[in-house]
C-alpha cells in the first residue's frame, strides 16, 4: 500500500505555561507520500480538540485512506529529542503541554496494517503485561502512585521491562520509597512510624533495600529534573483539582520547578488555595482575592491623596519606600529609575500589608521576601496573596519578642553541635557559638545567600518541604480604614529591638561565652586596681559594657548584613580600621558627644544618645578602633541597653515600655539620671518577682530561689536606692567578684557565672556575693528554660538526639539543614584560617549571593533525609 | 473514518491470543490474564496506558477498582464501573479466581471494560464488547 511510507510531523507554536490557556495552537503537519512532501497548516483549539478530531483532521487534510499513526517530537530534559507516538487524548494533551519549547515536532511512523493479516501488528507486539503486585495491593492505602510523567511511561515501553517497578528510573524509585514511607499528613517529607502495618513495612523494606545504594549516590547528584508541566498535570485530576498535594511537594522538593511553571505551582506550595478547588474555581478565587486586595490598597491610597494620614502611616510608608528602593535592584525587573512600576508594586504590597496587619507592621527584610514573589507572579495582587500566606508562617521571625528567632538559633546551634562537634567547639573557642552571624539566614530564610535565580529554586524546594496546608488566605488582620488609622498604632520597624533581643537571649544561653568574658573582666578589674571613686554610672557601665562584648560584636552585623546597600561601607570601615585600644574612663569622658553615628542612630533608632554622657570605662576586652571610638562607644551602650531589655523586657514591657513609647531600648538606660535608673530597676525587680512565679518551671534546679526571692529583690531595690552614693557599691562588687572567684572551683561553675553575668546585665551592679539567686538571674534562667529546654545541656555536650521535625526550626526543619549545610561547607576554610568571630561573620557576608545552590540543596537534602530516618528509628 | 482505537481482540487474532495466554499461564500459574480496556464511547475517564494485566487470583474486584482509580487519577467524585465480559457487573467481593472461572473468554483472557456509567451490558459475550457497544447504544 502506498500509505506505508507516509509520515507526518506536527509542530505548533509555543504556548503559555498554564494548561490550555491559549485559544489556538498552530499545527503544521508534514506528510510524505511517495517521496513527495506535503505540508498542511491549520490551527486547533486545544480545549476542544480531541485526539480523534485531530486524527480526522489530518486524515482529511492529506486525504488518507487507511490507518495511519501520528508521532510528535518531544525534547526530553537532557536535550535529546524523540518522536513519541500519539495514540490517545492523553498523548495529545501531553503534546500540547510539552510543546512549550519553541517547537514540538512529533514523528509518527505511518503504519499499514491490513486488518486481515494474522501475524501481529507491529506496534502492539511490544505491548507489555502490567503486573498487579501484592505490594500495590497492600499499600493501596498509601500513595504508592504512578506519579510518573508521560516520558517514563514511554521508557517503560521501550526498555521492555515487564515489571512496573523495575522499569522505573532509579531516582523515581527513591521518590517512591520516600513517598511510601512519608505518609505523615503534616510533613510531606517525613517518615511516619505509625504506618508500619506489617505488609507495608515489608514492602517498604524491600524498596528501601533497592534504593539503599542509590541513597549513597545522592550526595552529589541533583536528584531529579525540575517539575515539568506534564508532570504537574499528573497531580491534578481531570477537573484541575490538585488531588496529590504531597506528591507535588515531593517532586518539587527533589527537583525544583521549571521556571515557566513557577507562577502556577508556587501558589500551591505557598498554601494559597483552599482545599479541593478545580482549575476554574482557583481562577475565581484569585480573581476575588485580587479584588479584595485592590480594595484594601485603594483605602490607603485615597487616604494618601486626601492627605488624611497620620504620622505613623507616613512613617511606615517612608520606611517601606526606603527599603523598596534598594531591594534587588540589580534585577532587570526592578532596574532603571526609581519610578519603575515594579518597584511601585512592591511598595504597594508592603504598605498594604503593614497597614492591614497592625500587629506585624513593616519590618526591614520583608521587602526581600516579597520581591521574588512579585518577580514570579508578575502581578501585584497575586504577589500580595502569596505574601500574606508566606508571612503567615514567617511573621514570628519579625516579632519584637525575638522568641521565634531565638528558638531557631538554639536549634541551629544544637544541630551544629550534633553534626559537627569539632567545628562547634572551634566556634565556641572563638566566642562565635552564639551564631549571630546567621541572623539574616534565618530571618529571610536564606533568600539573600544565593543569587536571585538560585534563591528562587532554594525557596521552592524549602517550601515544598513544608506541610500542605490548604487555607483561605486572609488578606488582612485588621482592615485599615480612616477611622482606625489613628486608633491603631502601627508598629514601627522592629528589627532593631527584635534583633537585640535575640542577641541577648543568644548570649545568655551561651554560658561559656559569658564565662570567658567574665574572666577577662576580672583581669581587667585587677588592672584597674579597684579605684574607689567610680561613679555609679561608670561602675555599672563598666561591668556591663565588658560583659556585653559579644553583643558589641554581634550588634555591628546588622549594619552590613541587613542593610547592605548603605551601611556596608561604614561597617566594614568600622571593622577594618585601626588597632584596639583601652579607653580609660577619663578619655571617654573627655570624648566629645558622638557625632559620627548617623548610621547607627538611624539603624537603632536611638532617640537620645546624650543620655550616656557620663558613662565611662570601656574595658580592654571590648575591642574597637579608636578612630571611631565614640560611635563604637555608642554602639556598646546601645548593645548594653538592648541587652538589658532582652533580660528585663519580658516582664516589664507593660509598664515601663509604655512611657518610652517606641524606643524601648532606652527604657533601661543606665546613664539616665540615677533616679530614673533606680525607678526602672526597682520596677523591673518587682515585676520580675511577680512574673517569675509564672515563668519558672517547677523543675528548675534551684530550690532555694523562691525562698530567697523576696529578700533578694528587696535588697536589690534597696541597693538600687543606695546606689545614689557610688562608693557604697565598690565593696559590694569586689566582694561579689571574689565570691565568684571562689565559686569557680565549685561544680556550679557555669551556672554561677551565668548567674553573675545575668545579674550584672540586669542590675548593672553586683549586689554582693551572698545573693546568688537574684531576680535578674531567675528571670533569664527561666526564660531560657522556656525557650530551649534541651539546649541547656546540649550546649556543652553532644546532644543525643535532634528535636523532632515538628519543633525543629520552629516548623521549618529543612531550613535548619540548609543553614547547617552552609556552615559545614565552609567549616574547613574557616578552621584552616583560624578565623575569629568577626572574620567568620565577614566571610559569610562576603558569600552573599554566592553559595552554590545545587550543592547546598543536595547536601541539605541528604542530611535531612538522614535526620528523618534517624528520627523514625528513635521514635 | 473510524478513529476509535482498536480493541485488543481486533488487534490480535484468536490464535495469537490463545498462544499468549498459554505462555503466561505457564509462567504465572497463580495470576489471571486480564484485558482491561476503556469503554469505546467513554468520554469522561481517561484511557489506560496498558491493557494487559496479570492479576493475582486472590485479588478482589474492589481492590482492582482502587488500583484503577489511582492509575487513572480519578478524584473521589468520579465514578468507575467494571463490566466483565461486556455483560456483568462483578460483585466487589468476588476474587479474580472466581470471575476467571466463570467468565473467561474462549481465548483464555478475561475481558473487562471500564466506564463511568453502569448502563452498558451485552447479551452476547462472544462479541467484542468494544465494537459491539458502538452499534448497539449509539442511537
Amino acid at each position: 500500500m502506498s500509505i506505508s511510507s507516509r509520515s507526518s510531523s506536527i509542530s505548533h507554536s509555543q504556548f503559555s505555561n498554564y494548561p490550555y490557556q491559549q485559544d489556538a495552537v498552530r499545527v503544521i503537519a508534514q506528510h510524505c507520500a511517495g517521496g513527495q512532501e506535503q505540508h498542511r497548516r491549520f490551527s486547533v483549539d486545544p480545549q476542544l480538540t480531541s485526539f480523534d478530531i485531530l486524527k480526522n483532521l489530518i486524515g482529511r487534510a492529506f486525504d488518507m485512506k487507511g490507518d495511519f499513526a501520528i508521532n510528535y517530537r518531544a525534547v526530553d530534559d537532557y536535550g535529546g529529542e524523540a518522536y513519541l507516538p500519539m495514540v490517545s487524548d492523553w498523548d495529545l494533551s501531553a503534546a500540547f503541554l510539552s510543546a512549550s519549547d519553541p517547537d514540538l515536532q512529533l514523528v509518527v511512523e505511518g503504519k499499514n496494517i491490513p486488518l486481515d493479516v494474522e501475524d501481529g501488528s507491529g506496534d502492539y507486539e511490544e505491548e507489555q503485561w502490567d503486573m498487579i503486585k501484592s505490594d500495590e495491593m497492600i499499600s493501596s492505602a498509601s500513595p504508592l502512585t504512578d506519579s510518573q510523567d508521560a516520558k517514563s511511561q514511554y521508557s517503560q515501553k521501550t526498555d521492555g521491562n515487564t515489571s512496573g517497578f523495575s522499569s522505573q528510573s532509579s531516582l523515581s524509585m527513591i521518590s517512591r520509597v520516600s513517598s511510601a514511607v512519608s505518609n505523615n499528613p503534616q510533613y510531606p517529607i517525613s517518615f511516619n512510624a505509625k504506618l508500619n502495618t506489617a505488609g507495608l513495612f515489608n514492602a517498604m523494606e524491600k524498596l528501601v533495600q533497592k534504593a539503599k545504594n542509590l541513597y549513597d549516590d545522592l550526595s552529589v547528584v541533583t536528584s531529579r529534573p525540575p517539575l515539568s508541566d506534564v508532570e504537574f498535570r499528573n497531580y491534578l485530576d481531570t477537573g484541575g483539582t490538585l488531588c496529590k498535594p504531597r506528591e507535588l511537594r515531593f517532586a518539587c522538593y527533589h527537583g525544583g520547578i521549571e521556571p515557566s511553571l513557577r507562577k502556577v505551582v508556587w501558589k500551591h506550595l505557598l498554601n494559597v488555595y483552599p482545599d479541593g478547588l478545580t482549575g476554574n474555581q482557583r481562577m475565581d478565587y484569585i480573581r476575588n482575592k485580587s479584588k479584595d486586595y485592590f480594595d484594601l490598597r485603594d483605602v490607603w491610597k485615597s487616604a494618601f491623596q486626601n492627605g488624611q494620614i497620620n504620622e505613623e502611616v507616613l512613617y511606615v510608608s517612608n520606611m517601606v519606600r526606603k527599603d523598596v528602593l534598594r531591594t534587588d535592584r540589580h534585577l532587570k525587573f526592578f532596574a532603571g529609575q526609581d519610578d519603575n512600576l515594579n518597584i511601585a508594586s512592591l511598595f504597594n504590597i508592603l504598605t498594604t500589608y503593614a497597614l492591614n496587619h497592625p500587629t506585624t507592621g513593616y519590618c526591614q527584610g520583608m521587602s526581600d521576601l516579597a520581591s521574588p514573589l512579585l518577580f514570579i507572579m508578575g502581578d501585584e495582587a497575586q504577589a500580595y496573596i502569596c505574601f500574606c500566606s508566606l508571612m503567615d508562617r514567617i511573621k514570628p521571625n519579625f516579632s519584637t519578642d525575638g522568641l521565634a528567632m531565638s528558638l531557631k538559633f538554639a536549634h541551629l546551634a544544637e544541630g551544629l553541635a550534633y553534626y559537627d562537634q569539632q567545628f562547634w567547639l572551634y566556634l565556641k573557642s572563638m566566642g562565635a557559638d552564639d551564631l549571630l552571624f546567621c541572623y539574616r539566614w534565618l530571618l529571610l530564610e536564606l533568600k539573600r545567600e544565593f543569587a536571585f535565580e538560585d534563591a528562587l529554586k532554594m525557596m521552592e524546594v524549602m517550601w515544598a518541604s513544608l506541610p500542605y496546608k490548604p487555607q483561605d488566605v486572609p488578606l488582612y488582620e485588621v482592615k485599615f480604614t480612616h477611622l482606625n488609622a489613628h486608633a491603631m498604632p502601627i508598629p514601627i520597624p522592629s528589627l532593631t529591638s527584635s534583633y537585640s533581643k535575640v542577641c541577648a537571649i543568644r548570649r545568655s544561653s551561651t554560658a561559656l561565652n559569658a564565662l570567658d568574658i567574665r574572666k577577662r573582666r576580672y583581669s581587667h578589674k585587677k588592672i584597674k586596681g579597684n579605684s574607689t571613686n567610680l561613679s555609679l554610672d561608670e561602675n555599672s557601665l563598666s561591668s556591663l559594657s565588658t560583659s556585653s562584648a559579644a553583643s558589641v560584636r554581634s550588634h555591628r552585623k546588622p549594619f552590613y548584613s541587613l542593610d547592605e546597600s548603605t551601611e556596608l561601607i561604614s561597617s566594614s570601615e568600622f571593622l577594618s580600621t585601626s588597632p584596639f585600644e583601652i579607653l580609660s574612663p577619663e578619655m571617654s569622658q573627655d570624648m566629645p558627644k558622638p557625632k559620627m553615628i548617623k548610621n547607627l542612630k538611624e539603624f537603632w533608632m536611638i532617640g537620645r544618645p546624650k543620655s550616656f554622657s557620663s558613662a565611662a570605662d570601656i574595658s580592654p576586652t571590648t575591642s574597637f578602633p579608636t578612630s571611631t571610638a565614640s560611635s563604637t562607644y555608642e554602639s556598646i551602650k546601645n548593645a548594653y541597653d538592648t541587652d538589658l531589655n532582652g533580660q528585663v523586657f519580658l516582664d516589664d514591657s507593660g509598664g515601663s515600655r509604655s512611657d518610652e513609647g517606641t524606643t524601648p531600648t532606652e527604657q533601661c538606660s543606665l546613664a539616665d539620671s540615677t533616679k530614673t535608673y533606680q525607678d526602672s530597676s526597682s520596677i523591673s525587680n518587682i515585676q520580675s518577682e511577680t512574673t517569675e512565679k509564672n515563668l519558672i518551671p517547677s523543675e528548675i534546679p534551684i530550690s532555694n530561689r523562691d525562698s530567697e526571692l523576696s529578700t533578694s529583690t528587696e535588697s536589690a531595690s534597696k541597693i538600687s536606692g543606695d546606689r545614689m552614693t557610688a562608693t557604697s557599691l565598690n565593696p559590694a562588687s569586689s566582694s561579689s567578684s571574689s565570691a565568684i572567684d571562689n565559686s569557680r572551683e565549685t561544680s556550679e561553675l557555669n551556672y554561677s557565672y551565668r548567674n553573675n553575668v545575668n545579674r550584672c546585665d540586669v542590675e548593672g551592679v553586683s549586689q554582693g556575693g551572698e545573693s546568688e539567686h537574684d531576680s535578674g538571674h531567675c528571670l533569664s534562667e527561666s526564660f531560657e528554660n522556656s525557650v530551649e529546654p534541651e539546649f541547656q545541656t546540649g550546649a556543652t555536650r553532644q546532644p543525643a538526639k535532634m528535636p523532632n521535625p515538628e519543633t525543629l526550626g520552629g516548623g521549618n526543619p529543612f531550613l535548619m539543614f540548609l543553614c547547617l549545610t552552609l556552615l559545614l561547607q565552609h567549616r574547613d576554610h574557616i578552621m584552616k584560617n583560624r578565623m575569629d568571630y568577626n572574620e567568620t561573620a565577614m566571610y559569610f557576608d562576603k558569600m552573599i549571593r554566592k553559595h552554590n545552590v545545587s550543592k547546598v540543596l543536595a547536601h541539605a537534602r541528604q542530611m535531612y533525609s538522614n535526620y528523618l530516618k534517624q528520627n523514625v528509628s528513635h521514635a | 473514518m473510524d478513529a476509535l482505537p482498536k480493541s485488543f481482540k481486533e488487534r490480535r487474532t484468536f490464535g495469537q491470543r490463545v498462544r499468549e495466554v498459554e505462555q503466561v499461564r505457564k509462567e504465572y500459574p497463580d495470576k489471571v490474564p486480564v484485558i482491561i480496556e476503556r469503554y469505546a464511547h467513554e468520554n469522561q475517564l481517561p484511557p489506560l496506558d496498558r491493557s494487559k494485566f496479570l492479576i493475582p487470583e486472590h485479588v478482589h474486584v474492589g481492590e482492582l477498582i482502587k488500583i484503577l482509580r489511582r492509575r487513572l487519577q480519578l478524584n473521589s467524585s468520579q465514578s468507575i464501573f467494571l463490566i466483565v465480559n461486556g455483560r456483568n457487573l462483578p460483585a466487589n467481593a468476588s476474587t479474580f479466581a472466581e470471575i476467571y472461572r466463570n467468565e473467561a473468554d474462549p481465548d483464555g483472557f478475561l475481558y473487562i471494560v471500564y466506564a463511568s456509567h453502569e448502563t452498558f451490558g451485552s447479551s452476547s459475550p462472544q462479541e467484542c464488547p468494544m465494537t459491539d457497544y458502538n452499534n448497539r447504544f449509539s442511537n
